[in-house]
């Protein structure tokens, strides 16, 4: 197969994530019990053959360290390549000499241009990290080579995220790109995923003029000005799609793998999401335990009623304690007689006894990290 | 080439367990799924990793491809390292000879070479064959103190099951005065484990002494240790107090399983500090769908559960469909049981297939326990079969 160089933009924030993104960006958002959203991406990168694969980072991004470490549960931990966290300050560069942060996809991608040149790889894919979604990376590689397009842009026929963080293609009657719509007041067709396919040798030429032209945005900006000499081209993605922007999209996306049609696309066995391996051990439930259409990670303890749900690693759910339509992340304690409906409740939360808390699917509950309420 | 190591152990990995029958038919004893995701061997090596001990070497013998497969480079248990960690030591042929492992001690005398390299002060010896969890720096620290040769592991066990067991005496001091295997008559209830401590140097020697006898059987339990004794050296107990259970038989492995269901059982693999560590699949969570109940049971990554399950173990990747009913049993990886099945007392190893509204085992076990169904890997049960209760199929 061919060389790819993998490329995860990390840094995304969306302020209507609240405080779920306080100690977090939007890639490291935990999701679907076990995983974090970045999780899906390296995985269709990783299981198309991709070792080589660098995470832009700018703020907040100890959390996103912390769960990738050297990327031996993706299998990145390698000799040659593997895995490269890319913070900030990685190489130097335009922005870095001024003393300042990257602001948009092109600044970023600037900013690694050494990290890019020095790749062996003929093709380079850009993805968001906050972007979820199971895809085959080959079958996008046989696409762009087949339609000869100079770049090959993954997109849903129909919107999913939020107009105002989203990119939008218009495209001519021969399917090629003709338009690109930014800060759209409502949602359009043709939404890009984030995800690009191209010559390595392509956007390192994007790169550079970028620079010249005082450029930071990437679709917006630079592709923008090539729209016509370079012959961009859609893959339309037939998969499900989640986009984190808000918590209500936070919440339905993660409640729709309780739907088995959404499971089996996601969270596909033939092309399977790795994630972060924590050793914990099988969940327990006990004699009092009333579980039904609920996903639950490894390591729980449950000896109360949870119906509708999504479970972390290492959730306790006491006797009595009743967690209905609600996501758990890992370390959540439920002591006895809470009850619980329509809430997300962030890392290490304890609820205590016989709290009653209600939310609903478009303003679920949300309780911080470490809280005790 | 190699950094002096205080301490090496050295796991006896290459039972074949016969008296696991269905279960071991492919794989080592020590290589024998566990508790939901681990494998019996994950024990004693994260016991290792746990306690400090960072080289182990793996002596395996029978059907052991799997076993080197599941241990690899030693990553899950934190054991693959530059000096040191986890090393497999089949049987192999030299220039000048070649032969199977002839017995425990043989085994170590033939990898004297393996354990010089690390230059150590003591060598651990451990078996595959328990499960426990138990701190060795703490053996290894009284081995010390007492100026020991050799220190053996003991646990108290009840005075009507002392004959099964190797049965030390011990004075005040905790010195081994005598040792009788499977005594008729025990004298004492302190049962050897299995685990011993020795200062290399002394086992070193014995190991030459006992290969030069042509009549010893070349065994810890049959002959080193009772040389030793014989001889007077300085052997001392290690009193264990804690959960600790040989799962060698088919009663005893469904014994243990259906202890992690039970918190009083002692066997607490939740303790973070004490994690028990395995290879882990890449599985997604596991999904309890509407109209399932799941009570007293161990579920593991991937599993599918529709149906009605009650004082199971189920292990990752097992489906069990509409109406159907697991009770007292160990479904292993993969494993699955359609609709209208029912499953009961019974293990159940890998990629079985249970046909729709088959049933397996019976809803009661007799008195003695020995009603236990088995169902080896990759076996089909036709739907509506009924598998008699106590029956080994594959």
């Amino acid at each position: 197969m061919k060389e790819i160089l993998g490329l995860i933009f990390a840094y995304s924030s969306f302020p209507r994530l609240g405080e779920l993104v306080s100690p977090r960006t939007a890639a490291s958002l935990p999701f679907g019990g076990r995983y974090r959203a970045i999780d899906f991406c390296l995985s269709n990168m990783v299981n198309a053959g991709i070792s080589d694969v660098g995470v832009i980072m700018r703020d907040s991004y100890q959390s996103l360290m912390d769960h990738l470490g050297g990327g031996k549960d993706w299998d990145l931990s390698r000799k040659n390549g593997g895995l490269f966290l890319l913070p900030p300050q990685s190489y130097g560069g335009n922005a870095y000499s001024r003393g300042e942060s990257f602001v948009a996809k092109l600044d970023a991608l600037s900013g690694v241009y050494k990290y890019i040149t020095a790749s062996s790889a003929e093709y380079v894919l850009l993805a968001d990290g906050d972007c979820i979604t199971n895809i085959r990376v080959n079958d996008v590689l046989a696409a762009h080579e087949k339609s000869g397009a100079d770049i090959t842009v993954v997109c849903s026929r129909m919107p999913i995220g939020e107009a105002e963080h989203s990119i939008y293609f218009t495209l001519d009657g021969s399917e090629r790109i003709r338009g690109v719509i930014a800060n759209a007041e409502t949602p359009q067709d043709n939404e890009s995923l984030g995800m690009f396919l191209m010559k390595k040798t392509l956007l390192e030429d994007l790169i550079k003029a970028g620079r010249e032209g005082d450029l930071v945005h990437f679709e917006r900006g630079i592709l923008r000005q090539r729209l016509d000499t370079l012959n961009m081209r859609p893959y339309f993605h037939p998969g499900y799609v989640a986009r984190l922007h808000t918590v209500a999209d936070y919440y339905r996306h993660n409640m729709a793998l309780l739907n088995e049609r959404v499971r089996d696309q996601l969270l596909d066995r033939s092309n399977p999401v790795r994630a972060r391996i924590r050793d914990a051990a099988p969940t327990y439930y006990s004699d009092t335990a009333k579980v039904s259409g609920s996903l639950i990670a490894s390591g729980c303890r449950i000896e109360g009623t949870v119906e509708n749900s999504i479970l972390f690693r290492n959730v306790h759910v006491a006797p009595g304690a009743v967690v209905r339509n609600c996501i758990v992340m890992q370390d959540g304690r439920i002591c006895q007689n809470a009850q619980l409906d329509t809430v997300v409740l962030d890392k290490r939360v304890t609820v205590r006894a016989a709290r009653v808390l209600t939310g609903s699917p478009a303003s679920p509950y949300i309780i911080g990290k470490g809280s005790v309420v | 080439m190699y950094a002096k190591k205080e301490c090496v152990a050295m796991l006896l990995a290459g039972g074949q367990g016969s008296r696991l029958y269905a279960l071991t038919r492919r794989i080592a004893k020590p290589a024998v799924p566990f508790g939901g995701r681990y494998r019996i061997i994950d024990f004693p090596l994260s016991n290792c990793t746990n306690s400090g001990i960072d080289t182990v070497g793996v002596l395996t013998q029978y059907e052991h491809r799997a076993l080197h497969a599941y241990i690899g480079s030693g990553l899950p248990w934190d054991l693959d390292r530059t000096n040191g960690g986890v090393h497999h030591l089949p049987p192999y042929m030299s220039n000048h000879d070649s032969q199977w492992y002839k017995g425990t001690a043989n085994a170590i005398y033939q990898n004297i070479p393996f354990v010089d390299q690390y230059d150590p002060e003591y060598v651990l010896i451990l078996s595959g064959d328990h499960i426990y969890k138990m701190d060795y720096a703490a053996m290894l620290a009284e081995h010390k103190k007492n100026n020991a040769d050799c220190t053996i592991a003991v646990i108290d066990v009840p005075l009507n099951e002392a004959s099964r067991f190797g049965i030390l005496s011990a004075d005040e001091s905790g010195r081994i005065t005598k040792f009788a295997e499977k005594p008729k008559n025990p004298e004492s209830t302190l049962a050897s484990m299995g685990i011993y401590i020795f200062t290399w140097k002394e086992l070193r020697a014995r190991l030459i002494a006992d290969e030069a006898d042509p009549e010893s059987e070349n065994d810890f339990g049959k002959n080193i240790i009772p040389t030793m004794l014989n001889d007077g050296a300085r052997m001392f107990v290690h009193t264990f107090e804690g959960y600790w259970k040989d799962v060698g038989t088919i009663d005893s492995y469904w014994e243990a399983n259906m202890d992690m269901l039970a918190p009083e059982s002692g066997l607490n693999l939740t303790d973070p500090s004490w994690r028990i560590y395995a290879r882990t699949p890449v599985s997604p969570p596991q999904f309890i769908a509407d109209g399932a109940s799941v009570n007293d049971a161990l579920i593991a990554d991937g599993c599918y559960v529709a149906g009605n399950i009650e004082e199971s173990v189920l292990f990752n990747d097992v489906r069990v469909g509409k109406d159907a009913k697991v009770r007292y049993s160990i479904l292993m990886p993969g494993t699955v049981v359609e609709d209208g099945a029912t499953v009961e007392f019974a293990i159940v190893a890998e990629n079985v297939t249970i046909g729709r509204n088959a049933h397996v085992g019976s809803s009661e076990i007799d008195s003695e326990g020995k009603r236990i169904t088995v169902i080896g890997s990759d076996q089909t049960v036709a739907a509506d079969a009924v598998v008699e209760p106590g029956s080994m199929l594959g």
